[in-house]
């Protein structure tokens, strides 16, 4: 069986960063840090790359002339403007902090405010769309935990916050920690598929 | 010069190519004067060579005046009065002889012996009248029948007198396939049995299949022409070894259901000679051992084929191999020479198995080695063997067949296809909840009133926040961990004041940090809006702002070991405090981490990467309501890794009260960010839960009354 | 105790690797059986459906890299995406991948041609299939809201690092045909069983693999899984019983 570089590349790489976490010695450490240092460089080349992609959608968007590209000529305007803003001035420089401040949290602030709406309206039609009981527990459990962390106008209910509570912290948590138990199972998994070389999602 | 383009790959070739350059697959389809299927263009008229028999053929059904047709990729289907032309040749000429045997030599037999229908006296049969719509590929490449009644060759002259003389033949010979059941059910009619010959043995000795309904399926118009019942198949010799038990009784059976029809002498003589030394091992009924036809060269001979089976101007095919036992060689045509299959490049090298020796003595293809026998190996499950064969897979097709079985043997799906769902036209039911919540949330700013009680009780977490801050040293800087989307700054920067403005208040250094893009200028938003309060905390001598940490864990994991070798790795940046810088070179130098997160993962990251490499660095969680459940987990652990927590809005609020309640009017004395959204937060609330009681009792009423009225319906 | 933890760590990870690799290299015949799971049924009438009626899938990734926490969750979307390619490489209209990050995007591009090249059908391939729609969370989930409309989607599936911005996708999507969703967060899994018409819960986003039968590690992986899983209710069952005993 032919086995490809990467695979070796990638194999051993993962088991030097295991043996790094369990082994003592200095060897691995300064391998593993190495190793560290170069992943943080590949991430942020990383998030280039998405900039890079996102700028070529739009760039075809625009030359196509396609529905919405109106949006689009804004979008690449208003990238090479920030960008210019932070490499001229740096991040931590008010012109910076005001275009975080000012245009990006408000935006992001609304689409938090619109995801509400849209939560709440598909929690009122999941009784609509599907009927089983884990819906109903679903759509108590949220109605009984809102009411809960409403304050309530004149009055106090110290029962209302205590039954809040109590969802929050004993069955909502333990069904959280199953989850994460599976799920780390999981990722534990992906992660020894990719390492003992079944899974190649760097080539093919 | 116009290019060819590959019916299989579709890449352009020369005109004048017979293969194709990437695939290998014939452009010219082998018969004469047929058109490339992937030409460009159809040719011209005068372009190619044309067989004589083919321009006489265009020329009687061609509309245009002495025109060739032209023939392209999609030839002209044969005209109806070309159809029935021939199809009244052969009526008139059946009617003037005896009924001829269902399925026996008729007027247009071919080359193999196997039967035309003949002309129908009734209906159309369906492939004259679909012929006439559209003809198949092959069209080009089937030859027209003869012109007329003059034209009759010798052969079929000669086959006629010997039926007269014979009287009514027998039935045709069965098919080289196993002998069906005789039961009726997916037999083909009796029109259809010609006594052809296999193409390996000939015409098999066992009759062929007719349903045991007798003519039930026989087309009216080709009754006319049916024989009348042939004469009692007369039993094989005894010498004959006998057939496996399950075909013979086939046999038999087939045998008797031909009883009725006349069998020619040359048929039964070659069912006697069938009948010496048949294999019947694994066989299904069909003997192994070559069975003589009649003599081929008889047909084959020079003068007895029409001039439009003899002529043809393919190209003359390889030269016939001649066995070392001198047998004599048929004179093919060149048009079937040219279908003679050829060795490929998979034939097998070395010396020759048995199947090589095996060298074929009748039919079209005497004289060739390696002619497979006709046998049919019943074995379950295995695939037919791969021949060499001018047949081109494409690796395109052998993908898509893989596709498809890849498909096929998925389970069985058991989801019921549901109707693509319908676009919403107006979303009104989005647009009153919005309404409903902005206005909640405005009631309070509008009126100026302020009926929300404050949170009495301060949890525990909360307090032990409070009291680790109260603690710091203010020779060690904390480090600030903004860990959020500014979508979510909302509900944390409201705690994360209160708890950055009770630790200018104490006087502890601050370093900041983020591993968001965007937390690096949250950060800076939320000190210039702290030290406000707070003027004696300058940048660079006791707030450092480090910036965007890279990759996530990677880099918190590289952090954990150097702060600043992380960060910068070179120089400070002027006016720095060298004291602060120092400790910036190593993790455990921090007095504390105060996280702030809206994401549990976030907080994990950094209890995994950087709290265990430092565990004695207390670290402090402020999160938002909606990741308390998975981040409680570590503050309540019987080995906690977080030592306090302020969670959401109410635990802002509580932190900002801390001792600053007013215990008549339960208001906070000291207000804060969290103090002035407590009452929209309250309103707003409350307005979603009014709407999920009241939308999901409509969504119950409704799906009850839908119910109702289908249970009514039905 | 770290290094208690450590070393339970790393025995859980010898065993899981014992289990995929003995399952792997099994000589079976026929496809182990699972339970039944509506979802994948689902994603493979909506993909029949797509190529069909020459509309388009889309894949949402989500917005995690693969250096964090959620990395798993994007490799499990792309090789979801390597089976959805696949079947759908022959449709007038191919599926499109989005991400909020560019690695994962590049890896998107990578996956689909590659899926392209094995269908013969390379000269149709277009790099922008794996596309980014925006940095991070809300920015990656405002740009592929509009995904459906503009690129006349009829089957959504959201299967990667998504959080609560997922519901937004889901909602978009259903406006156009269904959705099938399925992340590792716990506040993403919650918007989606509120708006996708197939949520997928907990863990059973590793299981798509084995589902979709991209290859048999993954049938190996998820059998590993739920021994490993079962071992580790007994062993909190165990220690609870054995600690409100006092023996501990």
């Amino acid at each position: 069986m032919r086995i490809k570089a990467s695979v070796i590349v990638a194999i051993l790489t993962g088991a030097i960063m295991l043996l790094g976490y369990f082994l003592p010695g200095a060897f691995f450490a300064s391998v593993r840090d190495v190793m560290l240092r170069s992943g943080m460089i590949i991430g942020t080349v990383a998030l280039l790359l998405g900039v890079g992609n996102l700028l070529q959608v739009h760039l075809r968007k625009i030359r196509e002339q396609r529905p919405g590209h109106l949006y689009s000529i804004f979008m690449v305007i208003s990238l090479f403007s920030v960008f210019a803003v932070v490499v001229l001035f740096g991040p931590a420089h008010p012109y910076s902090v005001w275009v975080v401040s000012e245009i990006q949290r408000p935006l992001e602030i609304g689409l938090m405010g619109l995801l509400a709406v849209v939560l709440l309206l598909a929690g009122v039609r999941l009784l609509f769309r599907r009927q089983a009981l884990g819906t109903l527990v679903f759509f108590l459990t949220a109605f009984l935990v809102l009411l809960g962390t409403a304050p309530l106008p004149f009055i106090s209910l110290p029962f209302l916050e205590g039954l809040r509570n109590w969802i929050v912290q004993v069955p909502t948590v333990a069904g959280a920690r199953g989850i994460i138990l599976g799920v780390a199972l999981g990722a534990t998994a992906t992660g020894l598929r990719v390492l003992l070389g079944f899974d190649q999602p760097y080539e093919r | 010069m116009a290019d060819v383009r590959c019916p299989m790959c579709g890449k352009p070739n020369a005109e004048e190519a017979e293969t194709c350059l990437y695939c290998q697959a014939r452009l010219k389809p082998v018969g004469p004067g047929a058109e490339p299927l992937g030409a460009a263009e159809p040719s011209a008229a005068g372009g190619e060579t044309v067989p004589d028999w083919l321009s006489r053929l265009r020329d009687q059904g061609s509309p245009t005046p002495g025109g060739t047709r032209e023939l392209s990729g999609e030839a002209e289907a044969p005209s109806d009065q070309e159809a029935s032309d021939w199809l009244s040749r052969i009526r008139t000429r059946a009617d003037d002889e005896s009924p001829a045997p269902s399925g026996s030599t008729s007027p247009a037999e071919d080359v193999f012996g196997r039967g035309k229908p003949a002309e129908p006296s009734g209906p159309v049969p369906a492939f004259a009248s679909s012929a006439e719509e559209k003809p198949p590929a092959s069209a080009a490449t089937t030859p027209a029948e003869p012109a007329s009644e003059e034209d009759e060759p010798e052969w079929l002259k000669r086959l006629r007198a010997r039926r007269a003389v014979e009287g009514t033949p027998g039935a045709a010979p069965g098919p080289s396939f196993p002998a069906p059941q005789a039961t009726g059910e997916g037999l083909p009619p009796d029109w259809m049995h010609a006594p052809h010959e296999d193409l390996a043995t000939g015409p098999t000795a066992a009759p062929g299949p007719q349903p045991a309904g007798g003519e039930g399926i026989v087309p009216s118009w080709l009754s006319d022409v049916q024989p009348p019942a042939p004469a009692p198949v007369e039993p094989a010799p005894p010498s004959a070894p006998a057939a496996p038990a399950a075909f013979a009784s086939e046999d038999d059976e087939l045998r008797g259901a031909y009883s009725e029809k006349e069998i020619p002498d040359w048929l039964v003589s070659a069912r006697e000679e069938a009948a010496a030394p048949v294999d019947v091992a694994g066989l299904a009924g069909v003997p192994a051992a070559p069975i003589e036809t009649p003599p081929l060269e008889e047909l084959l001979a020079p003068g007895v084929l029409p001039e439009w089976l003899t002529a043809g101007s393919s190209p003359t095919p390889p030269p016939i191999e001649v066995p070392g036992e001198g047998l004599e060689q048929a004179v093919l045509p060149p048009w079937l020479r040219a279908m003679r299959p050829v060795e490929g490049p998979l034939a097998p090298k070395g010396e020759p198995g048995e199947a090589e020796e095996r060298v074929e003595s009748a039919g079209p293809l005497a004289g060739l080695r390696g002619v497979l026998p006709p046998k049919f190996e019943a074995e379950v499950g295995r695939h037919p063997p791969v021949l060499p064969s001018l047949l081109d897979i494409q690796p395109a097709h052998a993908a898509h067949a893989e596709l498809l079985q890849r498909i096929v043997s998925t389970p069985e799906s058991r989801a019921v296809p549901r109707a693509r769902r319908r676009p919403q036209a107006r979303p009104w039911g989005g647009l009153a909840v919005l309404v409903i919540l902005v206005a909640a949330m405005m009631v309070p700013g509008a009126t100026g009133t302020s009926v929300f009680a404050r949170p009495s009780v301060i949890a525990v977490e909360t307090l032990q926040t409070a009291n680790l801050i109260n603690s710091l040293p203010r020779d060690r800087p904390l480090l600030l961990a903004v860990d959020y989307d500014a979508a979510a700054s909302a509900e944390l920067e409201a705690a994360a004041l209160a708890v950055l403005d009770h630790v200018m208040t104490v006087g502890a250094p601050i370093a900041s940090v983020s591993t968001r893009p965007v937390g690096a200028a949250l950060a800076e938003r939320l000190m210039t809006r702290t030290r406000a309060a707070h003027p004696q905390y300058q940048s660079g001598i006791n707030y450092l702002p480090l910036g965007y940490l890279p990759a996530g864990p990677i880099g918190l994991r590289a952090f954990a070991a150097n702060p600043w070798q992380a960060i910068f790795g070179q120089s400070a940046p002027e006016g720095w405090d060298a004291g602060m810088v120092a400790a910036l070179h190593a993790s455990s130098n921090f007095s504390a981490i105060l996280v702030v997160v809206s994401d549990p993962a976030a907080l994990q990251s950094w209890i995994e990467q950087v709290h265990t490499a430092v565990p004695s660095v207390p670290l402090v969680a402020i999160v938002s309501a909606a990741a308390e459940p998975l981040t409680r987990p570590y503050y309540e652990s019987a080995f906690p890794s977080v030592q306090g927590m302020v969670v959401g809005l109410a635990g802002a609020e509580a932190y900002e009260c801390l001792n600053a309640l007013d215990p008549a009017s339960g208001r906070c004395g000291r207000l804060g960010v969290a103090d002035s959204m407590w009452d929209s937060f309250g309103m707003a609330v409350l307005a979603a839960v009014l709407i999920l009681l009241v939308g999901g009792l409509a969504s119950v009423i409704r799906r009850g009354l839908i119910s109702m009225r289908r249970t009514s319906h039905e | 105790m770290d290094a208690l933890i450590g070393w339970v760590a790393l025995a859980v990870a010898v065993l899981m690797a014992a289990l995929i690799l003995a399952f792997s290299l099994a000589r079976r015949a026929t496809w182990p059986t699972f339970r039944h799971m509506p979802p994948f049924d689902a994603l493979a009438v909506d993909l029949g459906r797509s190529v069909e009626a020459g509309t388009r899938l889309h894949v949402a990734l989500g917005s995690g890299s693969l250096t964090s926490n959620d990395s798993a969750a994007s490799l499990i979307g792309l090789s979801t995406l390597s089976h959805i390619a696949t079947a759908g490489s022959v449709s007038d209209k191919p599926p499109l991948a989005t991400s909020g990050d560019g690695a994962v995007a590049l890896l998107a591009q990578d996956v689909l041609r590659v899926a392209f090249r094995q269908q013969r059908a390379e000269d149709r391939y277009d790099p922008l299939l794996g596309r980014v729609t925006g940095v991070g969370a809300q920015g990656y989930a405002a740009g592929a809201m509009h995904t459906a409309p503009d690129e006349d989607v009829t089957a959504t599936i959201v299967l990667g690092a998504v959080g609560p911005e997922a519901a937004l996708i889901a909602e978009s999507g259903a406006r156009r045909g269904t959705v099938i969703g399925g992340t590792l967060d716990v506040q993403g899994q919650t918007a989606l069983y509120v708006t996708a018409d197939h949520p997928l819960i907990g863990e059973e986003l590793f299981a798509s693999g084995a589902y979709l039968h991209v290859n048999r590690a993954h049938a190996a992986s998820l059998q590993a899984q739920d021994i490993l899983r079962w071992l580790v209710i007994a062993a909190i069952v165990g220690l609870a019983v054995v600690r409100s005993l006092g023996l501990l």
